[in-house]
């Protein structure tokens, strides 16, 4: 009997300590909103022949900042954000392909994110998040955005 | 009482196995900036810049050596800024990033910075090489009449 008893409490034990292997990951939704933004295309040598509609030449950059929102609309942060073209296109509308990274600040702190777009057309975008500041110091996780007439319903899963 | 005694030990056995991994300890670096030293390059992308204003787009990239608190020689950071947004004021913001190269291994960080003219810098740590290879944590960076001094918290 005493013996059981052991087991049972030797099993608690394993119990309450469980969840330090087991932390669960952390989703955060959030909006990024066109109203407000900023976009700017910086156009590396060799130039664009036409400024009004440049072709893209590899080293080619932009760089944006947007507004962010909670899913009930009020204000939430900022994103800023820098990408570079890693292929020549006649235009935008080809989707050349880009490495960028970016930084999400919040009031609580901040999500630092590595993304490498394939086609700048795709409405889905993947990447990863490599850092963090204050609530999200050592943060590593992955991001996912999802273009919308507004903007782009963004979702960020941090590894527990 | 033999099963007892039996029992107890192995429960202290299952408590030893599970407390490192909760008990890693932080770590926290010191060093300073130096200005004397330096280099700092600005890249003027188009439009080109009026009254020493930035605009979005602009880069510029610095090398900056590292001392220790005793003022030895330690290192270098190497890093590369984008002005995000330019303001009329002067005070843009920007993304950057850099490498932390000592002698026993590298720090690789990431910033935004909302104001270019912050004396207090904020970022992320983000990786790193050699002693400090997978090193996640933040650093803040306070800036002096000589360069800046900075404090990195590596999470345990």
């Amino acid at each position: 009997m005493r013996f059981r008893l052991a087991i049972t409490v030797a099993a608690l034990a394993l119990l309450a300590v469980a969840p330090a292997a087991a932390h669960a990951n952390t989703v955060i939704t959030f909006k990024e909103l066109n109203k407000g933004s900023t976009f700017h295309f910086i156009d590396n040598a060799p130039k664009a022949k036409n400024p009004r509609n440049p072709s893209i030449s590899m080293g080619d950059q932009f760089v944006f900042v947007n507004p962010l929102a909670n899913d009930k609309g009020e204000h939430a942060g900022k994103l800023r954000a820098t990408c570079t073209f890693t292929e020549s296109a006649s235009s935008f509308e080809k989707g050349p392909s880009v490495v960028c990274y970016g930084v999400f600040s919040f009031f609580n702190g901040s999500i630092d994110a590595m993304v490498t777009i394939g086609n700048l057309n795709n409405k889905t975008t993947h990447g990863g998040i490599v850092g963090g500041t204050g609530a999200y110091a050592g943060a590593n996780g992955t991001l996912k955005s999802v273009t919308t007439k507004s903007g782009s319903n963004d979702t960020i899963t941090l590894l527990g | 009482m033999h099963n007892r005694t039996k029992a107890v030990p192995a429960l202290f056995a299952v408590a030893a196995l599970a407390a490192p991994a909760v008990a890693h300890a932080d770590t926290t670096l010191t060093f300073k900036e130096v200005d004397k030293g330096a280099t700092f390059h600005f890249i003027d992308n188009p439009p080109k810049a009026k009254h020493d204003r930035p605009s979005a787009g602009d880069e510029f990239v610095i090398t900056t050596p590292l001392v220790s608190n005793s003022g030895k020689h330690i290192g270098k950071l190497r890093a590369t800024c984008t002005v995000t947004r330019a303001t009329k004021s002067g005070n843009g913001d920007d993304v950057c990033f850099g490498v932390f190269s000592f002698a026993s291994g590298s720090l690789d960080a990431m910033v935004s910075q909302g104001n270019l003219n912050a004396k207090t810098t904020t970022g992320a740590i983000v990786g790193g090489t050699g002693s400090y290879a997978g090193a996640r944590g933040t650093f803040v960076s306070k800036s002096t009449k000589t360069g800046g001094n900075d404090t990195v918290t590596l999470l345990g």
